[in-house]
């Protein structure tokens, strides 16, 4: 009964623990080349997608789609 | 005061004729036994009380007993290995021992293609599919569409494997209305990309009606009906469940399930859960379709119990899916090669449907002698999200919540005339979400109220039903002020000849079509279909009138039908391709033809000959013709399609056994009768082959093993979604499937 117990709450507990949500993006830069930035996570994408990457003064637009 | 008087007293008036009810119910004894031989009793035979969703048990002896049943007729339906199984409406007589009898089974067919005795059939006089999802999935199938596709006249439409809407003779999407048990579902099934959206967990069986059917399943029914029927619940003072997983390894696909049935006395309860992860699928050519992965989670609950006259039903269904959208790409002269990649993923990606459904019932029904009484609350909601180009940001959101009732009172006038009168309504709520980027459809609300009656005689061999309906659709918007009504007035009518070597069924069925909102109101760019689509507020509603006939033989080995039908539309509505762009996107224009009709046959039989009783041969021809009042042919309509099925049942008599192997092709013939910004397709074969086992333990585990599309074939049906893209659908497909079953009485 112990066991099951255990075995339900961890179930339950990993059905339910949030997972981090990162995806691997670029920019198209000024020249029209890829710019990887790699893995962005999370609010950071989030924030990212909504409003853009900013590269010094620049701000890109990200895609982070599977080619 | 009088008036409110009155209302007390009728109320209390029906609450002594329910307590009646309550107090009247007593036990009931019966006994199975053998036709030609009545001293010959059957062990466990099942008996299954199909309006109390309750299964009970003969025992050893063949006797059995049950509590909670009202007096008068029940339908029954009783099965006992090596017997026919049998359907019969039973007369609950007290202190009277009930006789069923059944007759040996000495080469039965198991599946009968002509079924008079589906849920639907009570009320129904055309011709009702039903099937058993197991029956469907002999050789399992990666979806629930794939499963259907093997209903003659039932074809599939979609994007990959991950997007599957059903077509019912030619007319899919909004012209189908898909039931689960008595609850109407509806998730937003006008867009060709908006599948399904549910497994096939916890489903029972299928009974499908197809051409119009609006007198019984309201506005909208002018294709046909998928009746999805729940797996029934334990056996009565018992415990069942199973455990199961399926494995593709085409798409490294994997669907796992598990249940669990608990009966006790009047109470009953099924729980569900399962998850589905696919990754993007192979094509004959050894390359992967970019974003052709999907996943989804789904859980049912099913909680029950009879009280004497009354049976209560409570069910929730969940579903959760992340669905690819393949046919996406970002070169500037796209081909083939660009949809296709060489590394396989399930990871997410974009674009993509994201789809949450949450569907509850509230079911009741009450046996009052003569008088049945059935209301059904239902609550239907619907998240749909679109993600194009960003993970976080979806593009589209929208939340279809419908809240409905469905009321229905069947009395038996005579022994021979029933009447059924009815109500249902549905006020549908479409909103869009506030973090979309873009709207298509303004935020609406569509409120339906329908009424019908039906007339069903029974007289011997002869079955005779007409009635009519009348329905008064709403539609509104919260923003732009359009609010109209749409009236629609409907009939039935038919006869049947059911004998016990032939079947002839003649039907006339009428439906109607209130424009949905989404063909009104469109005016926006539809991620999933990669399309602007408008709407037309001037639509009117559609009509159709179907008539039907079949004539079914059937023999001990032997059974054919022949089913040619018409279904004339006026008013049809469809999306037409427009020569102009709005922000790169092609636009797409609802319009309405003068006139439409579909045209056709259904042709089956299913053989068992004598001498090879380890033989099922089993064949069924679908053919359709649509086109529109000039003689052109409409887009998107089926191609002919023959399927046949060679089944080796092998029975041996030891703990691991080869239950059966099925052999399945499919034949498409070429569609060259194509709309006019339609391409033609070639014809092709498929080739499905499985092995069933089945490990006899006393808690059985079930074993199968096949291939899909045996011969690697390449090729696109007419149908998909991918078609002009030039994406074929998926190569060969080794799959393997395990399930593990108990079933034990309860102390």
């Amino acid at each position: 009964m112990k066991k099951a117990t255990i075995f339900i709450i961890a179930a339950v507990g990993f059905t339910f623990a949030s997972c981090k949500k990162c995806e691997e993006c670029h920019y198209d830069d000024a020249d029209g080349n890829e710019a990887e930035i790699g893995e962005i996570c999370d609010e950071e994408l989030e924030d990212a997608e909504a409003n853009g990457y900013a590269v010094g003064d620049t701000t890109y637009t990200i895609h982070c789609e599977e080619h | 005061m009088q008036h409110y008087c009155n209302k007390v007293r009728s109320f209390l008036f029906i609450i002594a004729i329910l307590s009646l009810g309550f107090v009247n119910a007593q036990t009931y004894k019966g006994v199975v036994q053998e036709v030609d031989n009545p001293k010959n009793k059957i062990p466990f035979a099942k008996i299954y009380l199909v309006d109390l969703e309750t299964t009970i048990l003969a025992d050893s002896a063949g006797y059995w007993q049950v509590d909670e049943v009202p007096k008068g007729v029940n339908h029954l339906i009783v099965s006992a290995s090596g017997y026919k199984t049998a359907h019969l409406d039973l007369d609950f007589i007290p202190n009277v021992l009930l006789e069923v009898e059944l007759p040996v089974a000495h080469h039965h067919l198991d599946k009968v293609i002509i079924s008079n005795n589906g849920l639907l059939h009570r009320e129904s006089i055309t011709n009702v599919e039903s099937h058993q999802l197991s029956e469907l999935n002999k050789i399992p199938a990666p979806t629930l569409g794939d499963a259907l596709v093997n209903i003659p006249g039932v074809y599939q439409t979609g994007i990959g494997v991950g997007v599957s809407k059903p077509l019912i003779r030619g007319l899919s999407g909004s012209r189908v209305v898909t039931y689960l048990n008595t609850l109407r579902i509806q998730n937003q099934q006008w867009g060709s990309d908006h599948g399904m959206s549910m497994t096939s967990l916890g489903i029972g069986s299928v009974e499908v009606i197809k051409g119009p059917a609006s007198l019984l399943y309201g506005a909208d029914a002018l294709g046909g009906v998928l009746y999805f029927v729940d797996e029934p619940y334990a056996e009565q003072n018992s415990i069942s469940g199973f455990v199961q997983s399926n494995f593709h390894h085409n798409s490294l696909g994997t669907a796992n399930q598990a249940g669990i049935r608990y009966s006790k006395n009047s109470f009953r309860i099924n729980v569900y859960g399962g998850y589905e992860n696919f990754a993007d699928y192979e094509t004959p050519n050894g390359k992967q379709v970019l974003n052709s992965r999907f996943k989804q989670s789904s859980a049912k609950l099913a909680l029950g119990f009879t009280k004497k006259k009354w049976v209560f039903n409570l069910r929730y269904n969940f579903y959760d899916g992340r669905i690819g959208l393949p046919g996406h790409t970002h070169d500037s002269v796209p081909d083939v090669t660009s949809f296709l990649t060489d590394n396989q993923s399930r990871k997410n990606n974009v674009p993509a449907m994201k789809i949450q459904n949450h569907f509850t019932s509230v079911e009741n029904k009450f046996f009052l002698g003569k008088h049945e009484i059935y209301l059904t609350l239902g609550n239907t909601n619907n998240l749909l999200k679109e993600f194009e180009e960003k993970f976080t940001i979806p593009e589209f959101v929208v939340n279809l919540n419908n809240t409905l009732y469905n009321a229905k009172w069947r009395v038996k006038l005579t022994d021979h005339i029933d009447v059924i009168t009815g109500s249902q309504g549905m006020l549908q709520i479409n909103k869009n979400g506030e973090k979309a980027n873009e709207i298509l459809i303004p935020d609406a609300e569509v409120l339906d109220v329908g009424g019908y009656a039906l007339v069903l005689g029974e007289f011997d061999k002869w079955r005779v039903q007409f009635g009519g309906r009348y329905d008064n659709r709403s539609v509104k918007t919260m923003v732009s002020g359009f609010n109209e009504s749409y009236q629609g007035v409907n009939y039935a009518a038919g006869f049947a000849r059911i004998g016990k070597k032939s079947t002839v069924r003649f039907n006339l069925s009428s439906g109607f079509r209130a424009p949905t909102s989404s063909e009104l109101l469109s005016d926006g760019v539809h991620h999933g279909s990669f399309r602007y689509e408008i709407g037309q507020p001037g639509l009117t509603t559609e009509k159709a009138i179907q008539i039907d006939a079949s004539y079914g033989i059937h023999l001990e080995d032997l059974e054919i039908i022949i089913n040619p039908f018409y279904n004339r539309m006026t008013d049809y509505i469809y999306i037409q391709q427009k020569d102009s762009m709005i922000n790169q996107f092609q636009v797409f224009e609802y319009t309405q033809a003068d006139f439409a009709q579909l045209y056709g046959a259904d042709m089956g039989f299913h053989y068992h000959p004598h001498r090879a009783h380890w033989l099922h041969i089993e064949s069924s021809f679908s053919l359709l013709f649509a086109e529109d009042q000039t003689k052109a042919p409409i887009p998107l309509t089926p191609p002919a399609r023959i399927n046949s099925q060679l089944s080796f049942e092998i029975h041996m008599h030891r703990k691991f056994k080869l239950t059966n192997v099925v052999l399945q092709h499919l034949y498409y013939f070429a569609q060259n009768r194509t709309g006019s910004l339609e391409t033609s397709t070639p014809d092709y074969h498929i080739i499905h082959l499985a092995l069933n086992m089945k490990v006899d333990f006393d808690n059985p585990l079930f074993l199968s093993f096949g291939v899909r599309n045996l011969l690697n074939e390449q090729y696109i049906p007419h149908l998909s979604g991918l078609k002009n893209l030039g994406i074929p659908n998926p190569g060969f497909n080794i799959f393997g499937s395990i399930r593990y079953e108990f079933n034990r009485k309860n102390k």
